[in-house]
């Protein structure tokens, strides 16, 4: 049984405490759901209960944890024996260069027999259907495949508690459906799960987080609840983009990481103003890199037309580098915190600004923060702000040139449904003013929101799909 | 192309890693303590061979372009600093030849050093250093680099991306701006790089890395007989090395001699041929 009592936690350098006077019990064979928008307490909750807070981040703690009775704060490496994390991001998370050292990690500092090692690699690759993998190198699997190891690194010293902070929101809709019904399979087994989430995934219970505390579900719900989408916007009938005849492939001889090449082959597309194309299709079908090669980027080899309407013509986009482009073309790609590097927001804009050779900095610095509902955060630095914020601090950093076609690459990952709205409505404005937008992304929702057209990118080719109902 | 483990499927990458290591080790001190021209350039083909038959020539190749761009700055600095009073009248062109003889065991010094160490890394997997070495803590750390080498390359390549869409013409202008535009990526790069290891450190801890005592490895992989035997061959290619220095020493001149020797040894040719044996490589 885990027992979380008045649990308050600060880390070192926060202002606010992240665990706000906590109470939780979970029995064994629960499956607890723990919802909450980001910065809600949730990752740090987890933490808690495996000993990373406060053992690895330090801090102020009050209140306790116990596990079966041990409090993580005298008993963490007994505790760790029952207790198993599994984080968000797979990359930053795999330690090892092969899978089967991968799975072995955490049972050799457990210091597990080396016969019993290896039984267990065997049972728990099967159980997982990555046996196949069991050969290859960590580098060289797909994020759904990380996934899955990590899952079985954690699962093989056979923990009785398995806590899971957000593990499906790097996957494709198809993987993260088997993961949960494998979890599901693994709490009818008997293991305890505590799956922190900003899906709609259900188990036998549900527990709310607000600032740090305990909230009520039915007011999550309602954040939770399906909105209308937006309309519909007709601008004009004038092409934004026209490609066509478009085949594009990753240079490997650059690219390291990852598995075979995603390939497209001769596609066409064309977006009008106020429209929004909705790109899906399984991890590695092309998304992408569809993306990046109508930006032009030179890790992905293209041929065929790109043709983008300057406001004066439809200019081909073929011979200019991407960041002639980019006067064009807004491109935000999939991790928004890379984009932000100086030390206040107001230098992000002006570092654009000065490279896009605009004048009338002042003005434009204000007019794009203002667009993007970022003026109060001027001076801050960007690093400082939430996931949502930074995605909009990273899309004002590359809309400084008032482009009109704006392609974004899985804008919502990590985000939770209120700051998924606010992209929709800041997205909404811009297409009523006759910007037209790529969006590619897993997010049914989102596209969803957006009456997004949709396109499934699926063995190279493009299929239309038409817009979601419901 | 990085240089790092790939396994090619060639008998040496087969080959425990002590033996690879051994290698390495051995050839780089006999390029340390000789300043013998001929003999150098049998180390460097060494290397070549090595890199050949385990099927990383291109990739070695590659880097050692690198290494020989370096390397022409060795030459530079000794025309600037080394006394010219000898010259050579090549085709009508004035070559200062104290500088040139001086510069070459250095080049070929660096060259062999580059080249050994690059089959280091290319040919051992670090996963099996770090079960060969029972799980130590420091060759754990060498392995995670490992790991992460590609992902700070493929983060660079997506940091460059970025640079470009904000509007940064990186391919264009002088090589100063290029070298400017470059510099840009570096703070980025740190800062991520950085984030990646705080939450790789964090994965660590959460499954009990901080309790790791005594770790009996899952796959250790024991030293073979016929290993042992090559193992041997690289310590005695070395002692044969040595033993020249004191058996032939004006035959060998050291690291300041103006003008190496040229002669060689039976056992400095015995230690190469020694050298070569793991060309036999292991099991497969």
């Amino acid at each position: 049984m885990i027992e979380v009592k008045s649990l308050t936690y600060r880390y070192p350098e926060g202002r606010e405490a992240a665990i706000n006077g906590l109470n939780l019990s979970v029995q064994e064979g629960d499956f607890l759901i723990i919802r909450g928008l980001s910065g809600s307490g949730k990752t740090t909750l987890l933490r808690s209960v495996n000993g990373i807070v406060p053992h690895f981040y330090g801090g102020h703690i009050s209140g306790d944890v116990t596990v079966d009775g041990l409090s993580t704060r005298y008993d963490v490496e007994r505790i760790r024996k029952t207790v198993g994390l599994l984080f968000q991001d797979p990359e930053n998370q795999i330690v090892m260069s092969s899978v089967k050292q991968e799975i072995a990690f955490a049972m050799e500092n457990l210091n597990f027999g080396r016969s019993e090692i290896l039984r267990r690699i065997e049972y728990w690759a099967d159980a997982l259907g990555i046996s196949h993998l069991l050969e290859r190198r960590t580098t060289e699997i797909s994020g759904g495949e990380k996934q899955r190891v990590l899952l079985a690194s954690i699962l093989a010293p056979g923990p009785k508690y398995v806590l899971l902070d957000e593990p499906a929101s790097q996957l494709d809709n198809t993987i993260a459906d088997d993961l949960m019904r494998l979890l599901r399979g693994l709490n009818k087994e008997g293991v305890t799960l505590l799956l922190s989430t900003h899906g709609k995934e259900k188990g036998s219970r549900e527990f709310c987080m607000e600032h740090g505390a305990e909230s009520d579900c039915a007011c999550m719900n309602y954040i939770f609840k399906k909105r209308e989408a937006i309309p519909l916007y007709t601008v004009d009938n004038s092409p934004l983009l026209e490609i066509s005849g478009f085949s594009a492939s990753y240079n490997n001889t650059v690219n390291t990481v990852g598995g075979d090449s995603p390939v497209i082959n001769n596609i066409n597309i064309s977006l009008r103003a106020g429209e929004v194309i909705g790109l899906t299709g399984i991890n590695g079908s092309g998304k992408s890199t569809l993306l990046k090669g109508i930006m032009g980027l030179p890790r992905v080899k293209t041929e065929g037309v790109v043709k983008v309407n300057t406001g004066n013509e439809m200019k081909v986009m073929n011979e200019l580098s991407p960041a002639s482009r980019a006067r064009y073309i807004a491109y935000l790609g999939q991790y928004p915190g890379v984009y932000l590097f100086h030390d206040t927001l107001e230098e992000e804009i002006t570092f654009s600004l000065r490279n896009f050779k605009e004048n009338d900095a002042d003005r434009r610095t204000l007019e794009i923060l203002d667009r993007l509902f970022l003026t109060k955060y001027r001076y801050t630095n960007p690093r400082d702000l939430s996931t949502g914020e930074k995605e909009r601090a990273a899309l004002a950093s590359v809309l400084v040139s008032g482009q009109r076609l704006i392609l974004l690459d899985e804008p919502t990952r990590g985000m939770d449904p209120a700051k998924r709205l606010a992209l929709v409505n800041y997205l909404s404005g811009e297409l009523r003013e006759g910007k037209g937008a790529i969006v590619a992304s897993h997010d049914t929702e989102l596209l969803r929101l957006l009456s997004a057209n949709i396109y499934e990118l699926r063995n190279g080719e493009l299929i239309c799909r038409g817009r979601y109902n419901g | 192309m990085l240089p790092i483990y790939r396994d090619t499927g060639s008998r040496i990458h087969s080959l425990h890693p002590y033996v690879i290591t051994a290698f390495v080790l051995s050839v780089f001190s006999a390029s340390l303590v000789t300043a013998n021209i001929w003999y150098m350039c049998l180390l460097l083909m060494v290397t070549v061979i090595v890199a050949a038959f385990a099927k990383i020539l291109r990739n070695w190749a590659s880097v050692m372009r690198f290494a020989l761009y370096l390397s022409l700055s060795i030459l530079i600095i000794d025309l600037i600093i080394l006394p010219k009073n000898t010259w050579w009248n090549i085709y009508g062109i004035s070559i200062p030849v104290e500088p040139v003889m001086a510069s070459i065991p250095l080049i070929l010094r660096l060259l062999v050093s580059i080249g050994s160490f690059l089959i280091l890394s290319l040919v051992v997997n670090p996963d099996e250093i770090l079960n060969a070495t029972s799980g130590s803590k420091v060759m754990l750390a060498v392995a995670m680099g490992s790991r992460l080498y590609p992902l700070i390359a493929e983060d660079e390549a997506e940091i460059e991306d970025i640079m470009r869409v904000r509007g940064v013409e990186m391919d264009a202008g002088g090589r100063i701006e290029k070298i400017r535009n470059r510099g840009l990526l570096l703070l980025p790069l740190l800062t991520g790089s950085l984030e990646r290891g705080l939450s790789v450190a964090e994965s660590m801890e959460s499954r009990s890395f901080s309790g790791r005592k005594g770790v009996v490895p899952a796959f250790h992989r024991p030293l073979f007989r016929f290993e042992k035997l090559l193992l041997a061959f690289q310590t005695i290619a070395l002692f044969l090395m040595l033993s020249w220095i004191f058996i032939a020493p004006w035959t060998f001149p050291l690291l300041l001699a103006d003008f190496p020797d040229i002669g060689l040894s039976p056992a400095a040719l015995i230690s190469i041929l020694l050298y070569l044996s793991v060309i036999a490589g292991g099991e497969r």
